[in-house]
C-alpha cells in the first residue's frame, strides 16, 4: 500500500486555477505529481459525467477546481458549477462514492501555493484511502450478491386481483366526461388524454379520446396512479399529429405539467388541463381490495399540498373524502435516513446490489415526462457517453446521469420506480436529490411556472461547507 | 465453431481522400493466405471495424475479379466512419464479411448496362462496373451516369476521367445547377433530368443504380417514362446494420432482412415490399 | 411411468450440485419468483405462475463480450472470448415452463437461421438442459394455447415433468440430451403410477387466429392501416416487453474500452427505442412509436413464423404484465383477426397511399 501512487484527474479551469498551478511550476515548487489536469474553459463546463468516466477511466480521485466566485472570466459559470456540485456531491454520497474520493476547489491564477498544498493534501487522503478498486471491480463479472427486502411487495400479475371488487367511480366522473365532450365537439381539442378500464387485465390504462362518443371510456378512481403528463413533450409525435390535447391531470400531474412549462416543452395554450381533485392513488393496482387502505398509498401521496390542482383550465368536481395518511413517516423517508446512516461501503454495496439488476430497459426514462430529450445522452455515440452494456459500470452511470439530469427538476410522481421491471428503488435516489434542492436552495419543483429551477439560476449566497 | 463476430485484420495501403467527407481506403489482409484466397460477388459488402468504434456496413468497391487487395469508399458522417477516417495508411482494421447477396452478372451478359448513381452511391456499385469492363465484350453499351452536388463532391474523379477518355464507355457526369463551379465540362442538371435528356433506350438494357433516396424516387420515375420495366433495374439497398448475419433484427425491410435477402434488389421487388424504410 | 418423488428431488438436487452443474430453478428473490441459480433444493419454488425473467438470460445473456481487442503501436491484436475454454458451467433448468422452453427452440431458430451458427449462444444452449415443469395453472396474462401451445407442451424441453396428486412428478424423456441426464442418476427415480394433477390451461382468447393473422400481416398493403397508430398510441417505447420476451432476440454490437484494450460486447436491444433504427444520416425509417410496435407485432406473428420457422410468441404473457400502459398483445391479436375476417380477400383493406393517416411518416422509395 505504501507505493501506491494514486491516480488523481484534476478538471481545472483555464483562467484561474491552470494559471495557479502554471504559477506554481514557473516557481519551481514542490509538489506531488499525482493530479492529471485536464484543462476546460469554466469550472461550468465540468459536466458530472467527465467525473464519472474519470473514474471509468481509472481514477482514483477527482479534482475539480476554478475561480472563486465573482472572479468567474465568464461572469457566473463557477457558480452555476457551484450549485451543480451541491447537488452532484449528495448524489455520489448517496451512493457510496466516499466524499474523499472527489474534491472541489476555488483557486485562483496566484494561489500558487494553495494549489501545492491542495494537491499534497488529496493525494495524501486518497493515498490513505487506497486505489478505487471497488468501482473498477464494476466491471467484472457480478457475483451472486443477496439482495435486500424491498420496499414494496407486489404481485406479479398488475391489475386488480379476480376477487377484489371493481373501484367505485369518483362522483365528478359524469361531469369529467361532459366536459371531455364538449371539448372534442367543439374543435378545442383533438384528442382528450385520460384513464379507462382495460377489461381483459383488470387495471387502469392511460387511453386517447378522438370521438365525442367514445368518452364514455374515461373514468376516474383511485387506481389512476399513471403520470399521463409524458404524453405531452415534443417527442411524443404520435401524440402531436392527433392534434391539440386536453389532458386529465391530478395535482401531481399538474406539477410535471408546470415543470415542461417551465422547460417551454409546451405552450400553455397548446394543452387544456382538465384538472381532478384527488384523494390519493394506490401505488399498485394489484394491491387493490376494494378500499385505498392507508399503507397502498404511492408514496408521492404522501403530505400531498396539491389534492386540487394548482393550475388548470377545469377543476372538475369536488375534493373526495380523505384518505387517512399512516401514522409513520414514508417508507421512501425513511429508507433514505436510514441510508445516510450507513458508511459509504455499506450504502456502495446497497446500491451495488439493487443496479446489479438493471437490466437498461430505459423504462425509467421513457415513463418519465421529464426525459423528453429527442437524443438522450445514452444514445449519443460519438463519443459514448454512457456505456449501453449492462454490467454494473453501465448501469452506475446510466443512473447517476439520470438522476442529475432530474436534479432539481424531478416533481416525484414515482413512476420510474413503479415500472421498473427489476424493482430498483429509483424512489430513494430521486427523493433524496429532490430533499437537496428543498433545502439547500428552498425550492420545491413543479409549483410556480415562472420560477426557475435550481440548475438553471445561480446565487452568490448559496451555502456550502466543502468547497475549499 | 467459428466466432461469426471475430474479424479478421487487414491494413490500410493506401487512402485517398476523395471529397471533403469521403475517402477510400485499399486494404489488404494480413494473413497471407486469405489475400490469396479471399473472394466476393460484386455486390457484397462487409462490415468494418476501427476498433474502439465499432463495425461499418460498407459495399466491397472494386472489381470483385482483383486478388490481393480490396478497395471501400465512405463518407464521414458518424462515429465509426469517423474514426476510420482518421486512419492512415499501415493501420489495422478489422473486416468481417463478405455479406449479403450479389448483382446477378449473368443477367447481364449480352446486354446495354446503364449504371446510374448519384453521391456517395456510385461506390456501391462500381464492383459491377469494373467487372464489366474486364470483360469488356461480354456486354453491349455500357453508360455511367453519376452526378453530385458540385464537383468537388464527385468521388472517383480519377477514374471518372479515365472512363471518360475510354471510347467503350460513355460517361456522363452531372452536378446539380446550384454546384456548378469555374471550368466545370460536363453536364449541369438533376440526375433524372439528366437521364431523360440522354434517353437511352430500354430494348435490351440493365439499369444498375445506387443513390439518395430523392433520386432514386424520380430516377424511377424518369425510367418508368422511358419504357424500362422494373424488372430491368437493380438497386442495392442500405439499412443500418450491426451484425450482417440476420441475427440482430435491425435491418429489416418489413419482413426482409437486407444483410442476408439484399441489399441487391430488382425494382420490381422493391415495389412489392412493405413501405418500412 | 417414471416418478420423481418430491424427496428424490431434493436428492438429485444435491447430486447435480455436488457434480459441479448449475442448477437454475424456479426460485424467490426478495418476493419476486425468478429463474436463478440455486444452491440448495429448498431454494426452489414451483408454486408461482411464472418467472418474472425469461430463460433466454441463460442462453443469450443481456451483455456478453463478443471479441478482445488490444491496440497497441506494433498493431493491433484480436483476441476470441472462447480461446480461453468453456464460459459456462454445464446447466440444468429444473421448472421450467412450457412457455419459456418454447422460447427456447424459437430463438435456437433464430441463432441458427440461414446456416450462420451464432457460437456464442449455441454454446450455452448445448450446455443447458432443459427439464420442463407442465403448468397446473396459469393467470389472466397467460395464453399459450392461443398461439399453438399449451400447459404441457414439449417443444424446447429436453424432459418433461407432471406434478401428481401425490405431490410427486412424473418424469417423461423428450430428447436424447434428456434420456442421457436422467440415466447419470437412476437412483433418483423409480418406476411407479400416480394419477396426475389435472392442468387448467389457460382459455384461448376468443377471436385470435394464428393463421389468420399471418395472412393478414402477409399482405403489405395492410402496413399502414390505423389499427397501429389507434390501438398502440400509447406505448413508450420504454422497451421493458422486449427484455422480459422469450422470443426477442434483438442485440447491438459495441465498443468499449480504453485506448489500449477494450472488447466488442454484444447487449440486448429493442426495436421499441426511438433510435433503434436510425442512420447515422439522420433518416429514420420508423420515427413514430406506433410504428416501431407494429414492427414488434409483426416480427412475432409473421416474420417468426415466417422466416425462422417458429414461434415468436410463445403466450407467456410477460409483456403484458410488466407493461406499464397496459398495451396487450393478446388484444392486438383479436383486433387483426377481426379485421382478417372482415376483408378475407388480400385486398388492400385498409387506407389508400393519399390517406392522411398519421402513420405517413416520409414515405419514399429510401433507397442509397
Amino acid at each position: 500500500m505504501s507505493n501506491f501512487e494514486p491516480k488523481i484527474v484534476g478538471f481545472v479551469c483555464n483562467w484561474c486555477t491552470y494559471a495557479g498551478a502554471d504559477l506554481a511550476g514557473v516557481a519551481r515548487t514542490q509538489y506531488r505529481p499525482n493530479v492529471r489536469v485536464v484543462r476546460v474553459p469554466c469550472t461550468g463546463r465540468v459536466d458530472p459525467l467527465f467525473i464519472i468516466k474519470a473514474f471509468e477511466n481509472g481514477a482514483d480521485g477527482v479534482l475539480v477546481s476554478g475561480c472563486h466566485p465573482g472572479d468567474c472570466h465568464y461572469i457566473a459559470g463557477n457558480l452555476h458549477a457551484k450549485r451543480r456540485w451541491m447537488f452532484f456531491k449528495e448524489l455520489t454520497d448517496f451512493v457510496g462514492i466516499e466524499p474523499e474520493r472527489i474534491h472541489y476547489a476555488w483557486v485562483s491564477a496566484s494561489e500558487a501555493n494553495k494549489w501545492a498544498k491542495l494537491v499534497d493534501e488529496i493525494t495524501e487522503t486518497i493515498r490513505a484511502r487506497g486505489p478505487f478498486s471497488k468501482y473498477r471491480s464494476l466491471k467484472d463479472p457480478s457475483s451472486n450478491g443477496a439482495h435486500d427486502t424491498l420496499i414494496w411487495n407486489e404481485a406479479w400479475q398488475p391489475g386488480i386481483p379476480e376477487e377484489a371488487p371493481l373501484p367505485e367511480e369518483a362522483p365528478l366522473v359524469p361531469a369529467l366526461r361532459e366536459k371531455a365532450r364538449e371539448l372534442l365537439e367543439s374543435g378545442d381539442v383533438q384528442v382528450v388524454i385520460g384513464y379507462g378500464w382495460a377489461k381483459r387485465q383488470r387495471r387502469v390504462v392511460p387511453v386517447f379520446i378522438t370521438r365525442p362518443e367514445d368518452v364514455s371510456r374515461l373514468l376516474f378512481n383511485p387506481l389512476c396512479v399513471n403520470n399521463l403528463a409524458v404524453y405531452l413533450p415534443r417527442k411524443q409525435q404520435d401524440v402531436a399529429k392527433l392534434g391539440r390535447p386536453a389532458i386529465v391531470a391530478k395535482g401531481c400531474d399538474v406539477k410535471t405539467i408546470v415543470v415542461l412549462l417551465q422547460e417551454e416543452q409546451i405552450a400553455r395554450n397548446g394543452v387544456v388541463i382538465l384538472g381532478v381533485p384527488c384523494a390519493g392513488v394506490i401505488y399498485r393496482q394489484e394491491l387493490w381490495q376494494g378500499k385505498l387502505a392507508p399503507d397502498l398509498l404511492a408514496p408521492k401521496c404522501l403530505r400531498c399540498d396539491v389534492q386540487t390542482p394548482h393550475l388548470a383550465d377545469h377543476v372538475v368536481g369536488d375534493l373526495p373524502a380523505p384518505v387517512p395518511e399512516p401514522h409513520s413517516p414514508s417508507e421512501v423517508q425513511r429508507q433514505i435516513e436510514a441510508l445516510d446512516q450507513r458508511t459509504p461501503d455499506e450504502r456502495w454495496n446497497f446500491w451495488r446490489e439493487h443496479f446489479e439488476r438493471c437490466i437498461k430497459c430505459y423504462a425509467c426514462s421513457q415513463v418519465c415526462p421529464l426525459c423528453y430529450c429527442d437524443r438522450c445522452i445514452t444514445e449519443k455515440n460519438n463519443p459514448q457517453w454512457v456505456e449501453t452494456s449492462a454490467h454494473l459500470q453501465g448501469n452506475l452511470s446510466w443512473n447517476l446521469v439520470r438522476a442529475i439530469h432530474l436534479a432539481g427538476r424531478c416533481t416525484f410522481c414515482g413512476e420510474c420506480d413503479r415500472v421498473c421491471p427489476v424493482n430498483i428503488p429509483l424512489n430513494l435516489i430521486n427523493r433524496k436529490l429532490g430533499m437537496v434542492s428543498e433545502e439547500s436552495f428552498g425550492y420545491r419543483s413543479g409549483y410556480d411556472e415562472k420560477a426557475h429551477p435550481p440548475m438553471v439560476v445561480y446565487d452568490p449566497g448559496d451555502k456550502e461547507n466543502f468547497i475549499r | 465453431m467459428r466466432n461469426l463476430y471475430l474479424p479478421q485484420l487487414m491494413t490500410i495501403k493506401t487512402t485517398v481522400q476523395e471529397t471533403p467527407d469521403t475517402w477510400t481506403f485499399e486494404l489488404e489482409f494480413q494473413e497471407a493466405a486469405l489475400r490469396e484466397s479471399f473472394g466476393f460477388q460484386p455486390g457484397q459488402f462487409a462490415l468494418l471495424s476501427a476498433f474502439g468504434a465499432g463495425e461499418s456496413t460498407l459495399t466491397l468497391a472494386s472489381s470483385s475479379l482483383r486478388r490481393g487487395s480490396l478497395d471501400v469508399t465512405f463518407r464521414k458522417i458518424g462515429r465509426v466512419t469517423s474514426a476510420l477516417a482518421s486512419l492512415n495508411a499501415g493501420d489495422t482494421v478489422g473486416f468481417r464479411g463478405p455479406y449479403g447477396n450479389r448483382f446477378p452478372m449473368e443477367r447481364f451478359k449480352g446486354k446495354n448496362l446503364l449504371f446510374i448513381a448519384g453521391g456517395i452511391g456510385l461506390p456501391a456499385i462500381t464492383s459491377v462496373l469494373y467487372d464489366s469492363l474486364e470483360t469488356r465484350a461480354d456486354y453491349g453499351t455500357i453508360t455511367i451516369l453519376y452526378g453530385a452536388r458540385s464537383s468537388k463532391d464527385l468521388v472517383y474523379k480519377r477514374q471518372i476521367a479515365e472512363w471518360e477518355r475510354r471510347s467503350d464507355v460513355n460517361m456522363v457526369k452531372t452536378v446539380d445547377p446550384w454546384g456548378v463551379t469555374e471550368g466545370w465540362d460536363g453536364m449541369v442538371g438533376l440526375v433524372p433530368v439528366v437521364l431523360e435528356m440522354i434517353n437511352p433506350s430500354p430494348d435490351n438494357a440493365v439499369v444498375i443504380m445506387c443513390g439518395p433516396p430523392i433520386m432514386i424516387k424520380f430516377v424511377l420515375e424518369t425510367l418508368q417514362k422511358l419504357g424500362f420495366g422494373t424488372e430491368q433495374i437493380y438497386l442495392t439497398l442500405e439499412n443500418k446494420m450491426k451484425c450482417g448475419l440476420g441475427k440482430c433484427g435491425r435491418c429489416n425491410i418489413g419482413d426482409l432482412y437486407i444483410c442476408k435477402e439484399g441489399p441487391v434488389y430488382t425494382a420490381a421487388e422493391t415495389r412489392r415490399m412493405y413501405p418500412d424504410f | 411411468m417414471m416418478l420423481l418423488t418430491r424427496h428424490n428431488l431434493d436428492q438429485w438436487v444435491e447430486a447435480l450440485l455436488g457434480a459441479g452443474l448449475r442448477v437454475v430453478g424456479t426460485t424467490m428473490q426478495a418476493g419476486q419468483p425468478v429463474y436463478a441459480a440455486v444452491t440448495r433444493p429448498s431454494a426452489l419454488d414451483f408454486s408461482q405462475v411464472i418467472p418474472r425473467n425469461s430463460l433466454k438470460d441463460f442462453v443469450f445473456p443481456q451483455t456478453e463480450p463478443v471479441m478482445l481487442y488490444s491496440i497497441r503501436k506494433a498493431g493491433i491484436e484480436v483476441k476470441d472470448v472462447k480461446a480461453d475454454g468453456p464460459r459456462v458451467p454445464d446447466t440444468v433448468v429444473l421448472g421450467a415452463r412450457p412457455c419459456d422452453a418454447a422460447g427456447m427452440a424459437a430463438l435456437q431458430s433464430v441463432f441458427t437461421w440461414q446456416g450462420e451458427d451464432d457460437p456464442l449462444f449455441l454454446e450455452r444452449r448445448e450446455r443447458t438442459t432443459v427439464v420442463t415443469l407442465a403448468c397446473v395453472r396459469g393467470d389472466r396474462s397467460c395464453f399459450c394455447t392461443s398461439v399453438g401451445l399449451s400447459p404441457d407442451a414439449s417443444v424446447g424441453s429436453d424432459v418433461l415433468l407432471r406434478e401428481t396428486v401425490g405431490g410427486n412428478f412424473a418424469v417423461e424423456a423428450v430428447t436424447d440430451k434428456g434420456s442421457r441426464l436422467l440415466a447419470c442418476w437412476p437412483q433418483c427415480f423409480e418406476q411407479g403410477a400416480e394419477p396426475l394433477r389435472p392442468l387448467d390451461p389457460p382459455p384461448v382468447i376468443e377471436r385470435s387466429d394464428v393463421e389468420k393473422i399471418l395472412a393478414w400481416l402477409s399482405d403489405p398493403s395492410h402496413y399502414n392501416h390505423d389499427v397501429w397508430s389507434v390501438h398502440a398510441a400509447t406505448c413508450l417505447g420504454c422497451g421493458a416487453c422486449t427484455y422480459v420476451c422469450p422470443t426477442c432476440h434483438c442485440f447491438d454490437l459495441t465498443d468499449e474500452g480504453s485506448a489500449y484494450e477494450g472488447e466488442r460486447r454484444k447487449n440486448w436491444d429493442a426495436c421499441q427505442f426511438d433510435h433503434f433504427t436510425a442512420h447515422a444520416g439522420g433518416h429514420n425509417p420508423r420515427p413514430l412509436q406506433s410504428q416501431r410496435w407494429r414492427n414488434r407485432f409483426m416480427c412475432k406473428f409473421h416474420f417468426y413464423p415466417t422466416k425462422f420457422s417458429a414461434k415468436g410468441c410463445v403466450g407467456c404473457g410477460r409483456c403484458i404484465r410488466v407493461c406499464y400502459v397496459g398495451l396487450d398483445i393478446a388484444e392486438m391479436m383479436e383486433k387483426v383477426t377481426g379485421l382478417a375476417e372482415a376483408n378475407p380477400s388480400r385486398q388492400p383493406s385498409g387506407l389508400s397511399r393519399e390517406d392522411p393517416s398519421p402513420l405517413k411518416g416520409e414515405g419514399r422509395a429510401g433507397v442509397s
